[in-house]
């Protein structure tokens, strides 16, 4: 702590060298904490949008899902299969099918039923308005605030066939892919793009879990000879499966980032390098007045791990502010992922920045402390 | 101000170095005895071994041969840790080129030896007041060095190297970058640290002038002393 002078007025000497460091630490923590939170965001919209009870029910051989088209009369022959608690259509209508940042998804479902497959929070007068109006509809957090919708407001989407809504409530669904969507009810909405007695899906709710791969092949075995064949699956497994390819998208970015760090570290390493031979001659004096090599190494050392703790800050701290205050939100094969970033991934990110730069200097600062001081005082290098 | 124990003792050291693939020696089998209370400045042509033998007793250079004792310790097989601990308690060193970190003011150069030492900020801030008061530096001990004199750097330097009270003062060319005013200040001074502090001087030079500050001088060449008279 004494020394605490010294190593703060070392920092900013060369004040050129010290920003281009943090930044350089600041934006590849900042790029690492923003792709761990992907990871935590899918996970986390697979906990909270399917459900444990719930099978999910496509049209097979579809690669996109929501281009899945499936006749609502299923629906009645899969209530009457043993376990079967209850079964809702859903149609999808959406812009794109894809990964993007600027999907517009409107939900048909029964509003009689939607309560037993999904949790949402809206008071229950929104809710009441929105099941007993034609042309209600109920929109997530995220999409009203997105497109500054309130409550009253008469929508249409040009770009959705031209789809028409009454906005009567506006939901909360933390974390659940929901929260992008906007529901109708699916007979206005089929009626509305002409295409009656046609879903997307049909999600089935089951008396337990432990039925859902039992029921799942019943009712592709009931659909095996019909025009539409059927593809079911857990809920959860069925969300993993489909944006498995975003998954691995984001693992490659994250050894990407990893090894952007790696890259890093040698220019870190360069830096405080440079830095500590521009010193060579402080360091002797230090070392004749009696400091020790393992004391001037610390030196060195504290002083990179300074510039990197506040660089690894900064970075968290950036993406903290994009990805939870910007409400960032991806769809990814017609479900919306909400990149979150946790305290333990602010962490990780955090001590990766701090290992870094810690191993950066670790062996500049060491190498150079030990120079014997006759040859740092004549400058030889 | 002498007394008779030695404050620096050079027993048959010989100090051999490679250079460009040859061995150098510039001692041979040298030897030294400087008692306390001394002020003895070494003179000598370059390549004389003068620079070497200072290296040797600041404990920052090996001897290759024979035993070096500075201020009672006999430091010949000291490790670098244990160097670098009796430099911080048993010399001051006064370079030709000041050597004071630019970052730091007057007041924190002078300081910066003693933040090794088990002392609270009071008792440091006394001792660093006291040593600049010495070099009649107090009202610039929030200069920073460029904001400094050559000759005020230099006492400022000798502030730093008197802070912590060694009994021997190491000094090579300490006026090799001053003026003759200043170096005639400077001179004085470590004079009379020797003088009225009882401070060993060991002082390396090539000016005749400087060597008139020095109670003995010393002649140095391939190694061997002669001694001239004052």
């Amino acid at each position: 702590m004494k020394l605490i002078v010294l190593i703060l007025r070392n920092l900013i000497r060369s004040k050129v060298r010290s920003a281009l460091t943090f930044i350089a630490i600041a934006i590849s923590v900042f790029i690492l904490a923003a792709l761990l939170s992907l990871d935590r965001g899918v996970q986390r919209m697979i906990e909270v949008t399917g459900g444990d009870q719930i099978l999910i029910v496509f049209e097979k051989y579809k690669a996109c899902p929501p281009y899945s088209r499936l006749p609502v009369h299923y629906a009645d022959q899969i209530e009457q299969l043993p376990h079967v608690t209850a079964v809702m259509p859903v149609r999808f209508l959406l812009s794109f099918c894809g990964t993007t940042t600027d999907l517009v998804s409107v939900h048909g479902v029964e509003p009689d039923l939607l309560r037993s497959f999904r949790t949402l929070e809206l008071p229950e007068e929104h809710y009441q308005a929105f099941a007993s109006e034609r042309g209600a509809a109920i929109v997530g957090r995220n999409i009203a605030a997105k497109y500054g919708w309130q409550v009253g407001q008469q929508v249409s989407l040009p770009q959705l066939k031209g789809i028409g809504f009454t906005v009567r409530g506006v939901f909360d669904s933390p974390g659940s892919s929901l929260e992008e969507v906007v529901l109708v009810d699916r007979e206005y909405l089929e009626t509305t793009i002409n295409e009656i007695g046609v879903t997307t899906m049909l999600l089935v709710e089951v008396d337990s879990p432990d039925h859902l791969d039992e029921t799942g092949a019943l009712i592709d075995e009931l659909t095996a000879n019909y025009d539409k064949q059927t593809k079911s699956g857990p809920e959860k497994g069925f969300i993993a499966d489909q944006i498995s390819g975003f998954k691995e998208l984001v693992r490659f970015s994250q050894l990407v980032a990893y090894a952007a760090l790696l890259m890093l570290l040698t220019a870190v390493a360069n830096s405080v390098s440079m830095s500590v031979r521009e010193r060579l001659r402080e360091m002797a004096v230090m070392k004749l007045l009696g400091f020790d090599s393992r004391q001037v190494a610390t030196l060195i050392m504290i002083e990179t791990t300074a510039l990197g703790l506040a660089a690894a800050l900064v970075g968290v701290g950036a993406a903290w502010a994009v990805v939870e205050m910007g409400h960032v939100a991806i769809s990814v094969e017609g479900f919306t992922m909400y990149p979150t970033l946790t305290w333990r991934i602010g962490l990780r990110a955090l001590a990766a920045g701090l290992i870094l730069t810690t191993v950066a200097s670790y062996l500049p600062a060491l190498g150079n402390a030990r120079r014997p001081i006759i040859e740092a005082l004549r400058g030889v290098d | 101000m002498t007394n008779q124990s030695p404050a620096i003792e050079v027993t048959d050291v010989t100090k051999t170095y490679t250079k460009a693939g040859s061995d150098v020696t510039p001692l041979e089998r040298a030897n030294l005895v400087i008692k306390g209370g001394e002020f003895v400045v070494m003179m000598g042509p370059s390549g004389s071994g003068k620079s070497t033998l200072l290296n040797l007793v600041a404990g920052i250079d090996k001897p290759t041969a024979g035993r070096v004792v500075v201020s009672g310790e006999d430091i010949t097989d000291y490790d670098e840790d244990e160097l670098a601990a009796w430099r911080a308690r048993a010399i001051g060193y006064i370079f030709q080129q000041f050597n004071l970190m630019p970052i730091l003011t007057a007041y924190e150069n002078v300081e910066l030896p003693l933040l090794l030492l088990p002392l609270s900020a009071a008792q440091r801030r006394t001792l660093v007041e006291t040593a600049l008061e010495v070099v009649d530096l107090s009202d610039r001990a929030r200069h920073y060095p460029r904001q400094l004199s050559g000759g005020q750097e230099q006492r400022v330097a000798i502030a730093r190297a008197i802070v912590t009270d060694p009994l021997v003062i190491l000094a090579d060319e300490p006026t090799g970058n001053l003026d003759r005013a200043s170096a005639a200040a400077v001179m004085s001074l470590l004079a009379k640290l020797n003088r009225e502090f009882g401070k060993t001087v060991l002082l390396v030079t090539h000016d005749p002038f400087v060597a008139d500050f020095g109670g003995r001088v010393l002649h140095l060449d391939k190694g061997e002393f002669s001694e001239a008279a004052v």
